[in-house]
């Protein structure tokens, strides 16, 4: 076993590497920059039963350290997924992670059934999404609306179920801890932080959904605390999320219990950086003698 | 599509809040009229997106932007002077090949102009009537670089300070019959796009629109451009659409 490998549950990664839902569509763009084989997994874009076109532009505005979006779970729907851009992956070489989302429970349960018979590693419950106005994050908002939509996935579903939970929220860890209860394999969080940017000289937001999620470094300390806190409070392996842009931030999130971690915004900016990451961190694992870097997963030292 | 570093050759003022940046690449990248480039801006000031930028011309290696400073990005990027700059290019979709001895009307507006340019390095084969319109005089530039690369070039200002007076969409409607174009090419501000739309005819037009990127490569499906078949990409689908397949 590779020092990267890292199994959570089971979900096993070469390294713990993943590319975060919404920020690396269906993994094609990446793969003009590197053979996709490097990363650890691919969490796909957030997919509906149907099409969705998504909010109106303009949907992106720069903040310090941090940018909101407001895409509005833009994609052509699960038949395309599936039989367009999952066999376009087939020889990929790194774990795949479908993203769902749904507007009823009846769609959740319905994508996690037609999912879990897609050739795939996992699938990535997305409660979180804050820029749809039916469905998405009111499903994450708090432990019992997590707890309902968990537990009637986890029936649906014949894969390792991972939960993506919402900052959101007042208490994410009994949101964490609900999403256990029911059945969840994984955790990750978190998603992004609802927020909004104004014009002044026009008087407007700068986004045409008016609100978005706010993402990138600006954020990490915030999911940082809120890793620790689910850590402390559930069994099950965590996925950490929330503005990684170098090697020592992933290092930070593992310390704070995340046994891997999602990156997005800052491969958006460096298409590059997963991949100087993760070559990065077995560099580091050499350095310091580490049998797997899994030995640093909630090695903080309080 | 590449991600490299490059290095500045210079970044100087050319008109008022416009400068004009050239970058030396390590190689040769073949580049399309029309394409563009994501530029990092510095990160000193928290900015941390790369900025989309328009080629303007290129030779070999060296690639030139011009750019106006609209924001905290462009007026970092105004700043930097020297040394070395990230880039991904080239991408998008640009504008057509022109057939030989095709009559082009290039019609841009603003800092819309100077993409354009791009067109007559790639087609030196085609005839251009270039239509370039500004705001006002202290924003006019590079107006003798299209004189030389096309058969006839009209300046118009919105205040008349310099060329003719009035918006240069209005200016081409007035010759557009006698001229008879095989294509007009456009690059500026949607109204200039809608009003091109009503005085075209028959005429294909091709226009290269603009929205906020984050990505830029086609990742995070922010720049949503709205075209008769849905949302698209702008900036991979795009940035130059057909003008009758995008909802003006």
């Amino acid at each position: 076993m590779s020092k990267l490998e890292v199994k959570l549950g089971g979900l096993k990664l070469k390294n713990p590497i993943i590319l975060a839902s919404g920020t690396c569509n269906f993994g094609q763009e990446f793969s003009q920059f590197f053979p996709l084989c490097k990363l650890g997994g691919l969490a796909l874009k957030g997919t509906t039963l149907l099409p969705r076109a998504g909010n109106p532009p303009p949907r992106v505005a720069e903040v310090y350290g941090g940018i909101l979006n407001s895409v509005g779970l833009q994609n052509p729907g699960f038949a395309e997924f599936a039989n367009i851009h999952l066999p376009a992956l087939a020889s990929c070489g790194c774990a795949l992670i479908a993203n769902i989302a749904g507007s009823t429970e009846q769609e959740y349960i319905e994508l996690a059934r037609l999912a879990s018979d897609c050739p795939i590693d996992a699938i990535e419950l997305n409660i979180s999404c804050p820029n749809v106005k039916e469905g998405g994050v009111s499903f994450g908002r708090d432990a019992i609306a997590v707890a309902n939509i968990v537990g009637k996935v986890r029936a649906a579903c014949s894969l390792p179920l991972i939960v993506k939970l919402s900052p959101n929220t007042a208490d994410i860890a009994e949101n964490a801890l609900a999403a256990q209860e029911q059945g969840a394999d994984i955790i990750s969080l978190v998603n992004t932080f609802e927020a909004m940017a104004i014009d002044c000289r026009t008087k407007k937001p700068i986004l045409g959904n008016v609100t978005g999620g706010l993402s990138g470094p600006a954020i990490k300390p915030i999911a940082l605390r809120m890793v620790w806190q689910v850590y402390n409070k559930v069994s099950i392996p965590i996925i950490g999320i929330g503005g990684i842009a170098s090697t020592a931030d992933v290092l930070e999130f593992l310390l704070a219990g995340a046994s891997a971690v999602q990156i997005g915004t800052a491969s958006l900016i460096d298409p590059m950086l997963p991949v100087q990451i993760a070559e990065e961190l077995a560099q580091y694992a050499i350095d310091e003698g580490l049998t797997n870097i899994s030995e640093l997963t909630g090695a903080l030292e309080v | 599509m590449k991600q490299k570093k490059a290095k500045i050759i210079s970044n100087t003022k050319i008109a008022q809040d416009t400068f004009e940046l050239v970058i030396e690449l390590d190689e040769i990248v073949k580049i399309q009229a029309g394409q563009f480039a994501m530029l990092s801006v510095g990160q000193q000031e928290g900015i941390i997106l790369k900025r989309p930028l328009s080629i303007h011309d290129y030779k070999d290696n060296i690639v030139t932007f011009i750019y106006t400073t609209r924001g905290r990005g462009t007026l970092a990027l105004s700043r930097q002077e020297q040394g070395e700059i990230e880039v991904i290019l080239p991408l998008g979709k640009g504008f057509p090949k022109l057939e030989q001895d095709a009559k082009v009307v290039l019609l841009g507006g603003g800092m819309g102009v100077f993409p354009l340019y791009s067109i007559c390095k790639c087609n030196p084969q085609a005839r251009f009537y270039s239509y370039l319109g500004f705001r006002s005089l202290e924003q006019v530039c590079t107006v003798e670089r299209f004189q030389k690369s096309s058969a006839h070039c009209v300046v118009a200002t919105d205040d008349g300070s310099m060329g003719k007076q009035g918006f240069i969409t209005d200016i081409l409607a007035c010759g557009l019959d006698k001229l008879k174009p095989d294509i007009i090419l456009a690059c500026g501000p949607v109204p200039m796009f809608v009003a091109l739309k009503k005085i075209i005819g028959n005429i294909p037009a091709y226009i290269s629109m603009e929205e906020r990127m984050a990505c830029g490569f086609g990742a995070c499906l922010v720049c949503a451009c709205a075209t008769k078949n849905g949302y698209v990409r702008t900036c991979t689908e795009g940035p130059v659409f057909n003008i009758a397949e995008v909802e003006l």
